[in-house]
């Protein structure tokens, strides 16, 4: 499995980086292009023909929508009042048809690659309960790098076209750089084309301080990767692996370690990728604003894997609640249940959409869709209880208390952990097991805590680093910027900060024998 | 130019730096007298001058089969293994050359398969390997800060040459030692580099076994057949263990499909090797003599990787 993180991906990005500045600024864009269709190449062989399915298709469908618009725009120019609706009515129709057109042919090979396993299975297993004596067999594919992230992000351009929130591109190159960009084309983020094509076209020259503020993001990416989360790695792996054996706070230390493991691994990827944008001048947007602050799970996923979860909401969540059906069953239960909870219930339908999709989206299982269903469940709850409690906080005169505050976080990181547990269990019955262990077996063995395998060496540097990554996001948090900060700081005391995370990187590092790195979660999608 | 100034300054420290983190790290019982890029690139020089008692010379049949710590722990002799990815033989005699004289090994063993290799250049993955070896000490010694920091007993190789891998992918059972006709002719060359190692082992007073480890890829019976007369012509001890029954299970015992052993089939290896050595009655058993107090910390250690 490849990662933003891995050695081929930095071989590969110190070639482009060292070449790229000898080329003219017109012609940078197609050296970025042509390298990310290589390094897709490289990774996924003949599977480049996917995106490049993808890109084209993309492409003209967008053009074929701005052609009708401009079609439409000409005939409205000269018809009478009367017949206005009725050509809007036309012209949206013929739109509609590409859209659809153009997303069954997108979502039609992302289903075939992820999704088409795990539904034959378990029609097969249907088949088999009614004991129908036959069964389908189904393909092994590997699905190209990043269907999951570049799809997504194709469709994005789709939709905003279609709903002319931007112009359809002419330029093919850019529509395809803007789709094929390496360093997100495996683990994200999923960006905009309004926020990332124009400016990843420009071709801006590598400059030296473009070039050491991305690498000091990089440097802080590899940092969370090797020295946390590939250490955390051990003990996550032990206990999974052996839940049957381990009692409820141990289990619950797992998941805690997973949780932590699954952002560090994740947001120092995303590190990597931005610091990737610097270099190259690029605004790549975050995906991570310290998550762990948050007071309730609505929150968290707006900080967490912050542009998956913007999608979602832009796509999936809005057009389902603000569709003619939707818009009639609010207006019924406005009636019924009153200004709050009607549309707050029309709303619950709209999350279900959104979380089944999200689970989904995440892998073909059912603990991914039991993932989904668990945050639809807690953010419904979250939702439902929201106004009575502020008014009693009000009411306790509390609401600006920070214990309060600070217990609202425990408790979302005590759900946040809890839905990861369901991520990462291998499947249904023993996310419940391990769920039930934590409520019910209190009693630890010591055998347990010294079967974990981490040494008091391997402990000390994690709880060294964990504080030293809490201390950055709670400056974060109160809105200081570290690296700014560290830029005005005089030399010797930056060096010092770079040659510390540099030699902890490599002394500290969770490499070499005893050690194996985190399976990159998100790079498979 | 200011900035291009300080990027080689900046480099010029992280070079020193990481050098100086180097030598801190690194087993140092030979860094006077090897240097510290030497005692980078052979690492059997980070142990105590003549505390070996037998060396294995090889490929990365012998980086996968044998591991020294396994034998430490159920027989107590310090074995090394001497070994790396496609070994080429002017390079291997090389690291023969350094293990004799800084170890004085009363066994030495060669990995049988490293005369079968028809070339003298080094593979591009080897040069590679080799040249970040000797550049980055650091890389390879990193994890000895629990040492330097948690321990009193300050550095040490751990796994003593050997690459713990303990992936599994399965391979099928075959008959690949089956008898026929056929006759291995050796390259002229490697029959040369083959005396020449028997004839340095003669000079050290040093028993000479030459083993050919499990692989379903490497070995054949007319290899075996051209060693068993080759052990007779220039007077070698010459162990197949391809012909014996070392209960490996070709499904659970090999990380690459029956061509090299993992962690579970080298423990099966291990332990036939540590018998081949009892039957020398050349060796003794150190543990828990104060000397070898290093190899008995070491085994801890090593038993908390391999648990991990």
């Amino acid at each position: 499995m490849h990662s933003v993180l891995s050695k081929y991906y930095n071989y590969f990005f110190l070639i482009v980086i060292v070449f790229y500045n000898l080329f003219p600024k017109k012609i940078r864009p197609y050296v970025l292009l042509l390298s990310s269709l290589l390094f897709f190449y490289l990774l996924s062989g003949w599977r480049v023909l996917f995106i490049l399915i993808t890109i084209i298709t993309i492409y003209l469908s967008t053009l074929w929508m701005k052609k009708i618009d401009d079609k439409k725009n000409i005939e409205l120019n000269s018809c009478n009042v009367d017949d206005k609706k009725s050509i809007k009515e036309k012209y949206k129709r013929q739109k509609r048809l590409v859209l659809i057109l153009c997303l069954i042919i997108n979502v039609f090979f992302l289903f075939i690659f992820k999704y088409l396993k795990f539904f034959t299975i378990n029609i097969n297993l249907l088949l088999d309960l009614f004991n129908a004596g036959y069964e389908f067999n189904y393909l092994k594919l590997i699905a190209p790098i990043g269907i999951s992230f570049y799809t997504l992000q194709a469709l994005s351009y789709l939709f905003d076209v279609y709903n002319g929130k931007i112009e359809a591109d002419k330029n093919f190159f850019r529509v395809a750089l803007f789709m094929a960009f390496f360093p997100s084309i495996m683990e994200g983020p999923i960006t905009r084309y309004s926020d990332t094509a124009e400016n990843l076209f420009e071709g801006n020259k590598i400059t030296y301080q473009n070039l050491c503020f991305g690498l000091q993001r990089i440097l802080w990416g590899l940092f969370k990767k090797i020295v946390i989360a590939d250490r955390l790695n051990i003990l996550v792996k032990t206990v999974f692996s052996g839940y049957m054996e381990y009692s409820g706070p141990v289990i619950f230390l797992g998941a805690l370690s997973y949780t932590i493991m699954l952002y560090m691994d994740f947001s120092g990827a995303m590190d990597v990728v931005c610091g990737i944008g610097n270099i190259f001048n690029v605004n790549v947007p975050e995906n991570f604003k310290q998550p762990f602050f948050s007071k309730n799970i609505s929150e968290f996923w707006t900080r967490w894997h912050i542009s998956l979860g913007t999608w979602f909401k832009d796509y999936i969540y809005y057009p389902t609640s603000l569709s003619k059906p939707m818009k009639k069953m609010t207006n019924n239960l406005r009636k019924l249940l009153g200004n709050h909870y009607g549309p707050l219930l029309s709303g619950t339908v709209a999350l279900l959409v959104v979380w089944l999709l999200n689970g989904l989206w995440h892998g073909a299982g059912w603990t991914y869709i039991l993932f989904g269903l668990y945050h639809f469940v807690m953010i419904s709850i979250g939702n439902i209880t929201r106004t009575p409690f502020n008014k009693l906080y009000v009411k306790l005169n509390i609401q600006n208390s920070k214990i309060l505050k600070g217990l609202q976080i425990i408790k979302t990181v005590f759900l946040v952990i809890l839905g990861e547990l369901i991520f990462r269990a291998e499947t249904v019955g023993s996310a419940f097991i391990m769920i039930k262990k934590i409520f019910t077996n209190f009693k630890v063995s010591s055998w347990e805590v010294s079967s974990l395998g981490l040494d008091v060496p391997d402990l000390f540097i994690l709880i060294v680093a964990l504080i030293a990554i809490f201390v950055i996001s709670v400056l974060r948090e109160k809105g200081i910027s570290v690296r700014e900060k560290l830029a005005n700081k005089n030399i010797v005391f930056r060096w010092f900060i770079y040659y510390l995370l540099i030699f902890s990187i490599i002394v500290f590092g969770a490499f070499g024998p005893g050690y194996a790195p985190v399976d990159p979660i998100y790079a498979d999608f | 130019m200011k900035n291009l100034f300080k990027s080689v300054i900046f480099i010029a420290i992280f070079i020193f730096l990481y050098y100086g983190f180097s030598y801190l790290l690194l087993p140092k019982e030979n860094i006077k007298e090897f240097g510290l890029i030497k005692t980078s690139e052979y690492e059997i020089l980070g142990e105590a001058k003549n505390s070996v008692d037998a060396i294995v010379v090889g490929d990365s049949l012998v980086y996968s089969s044998v591991i020294p710590m396994e034998i430490y722990g159920k027989y107590g002799y310090t074995v090394f293994d001497c070994a790396e990815a496609a070994f080429i033989l002017p390079d291997a005699y090389d690291y023969y050359k350094v293990a004799m004289e800084s170890q004085k090994p009363k066994v030495a063993i060669l990995g049988g398969n490293m005369f079968f290799r028809n070339t003298r250049k080094r593979k591009w993955y080897v040069k590679y390997e080799r040249a970040l070896k000797k550049a980055m000490p650091l890389l390879n010694y990193h994890n000895n800060w629990k040492n330097v920091l948690f321990s009193d007993y300050g550095i040490m190789s751990i796994q003593k040459g050997y690459k713990l891998n303990k992936t599994i992918k399965s391979g099928q059972f075959l008959d690949y030692m089956k008898e026929n006709d056929k006759e291995y002719v050796m390259i002229e060359s490697n029959l040369e580099y083959l005396k020449k190692f028997v004839d340095l082992a003669k000079e050290y007073n040093t028993k000479l076994i030459i083993i050919g480890f499990p692989s379903q890829n490497s070995w054949n019976h007319q290899k075996d057949k051209k060693f068993n007369e080759l052990s007779k012509e220039l007077g070698f001890t010459f162990i197949n263990l391809n012909k014996y029954d070392l209960n490996i299970n070709w499904e659970t015992d090999t990380k690459d499909k029956g061509g090299h052993l993992n962690y579970f089939g080298a423990l099966k290896a291990s332990n036939v090797i540590g018998n081949i050595l009892k039957d020398t009655n050349l060796l003794v058993d150190h543990r828990g003599d104060k000397n070898y107090k290093l190899w008995d910390t070491a085994y801890l250690r090593y038993k908390e990787e391999v648990e991990k």
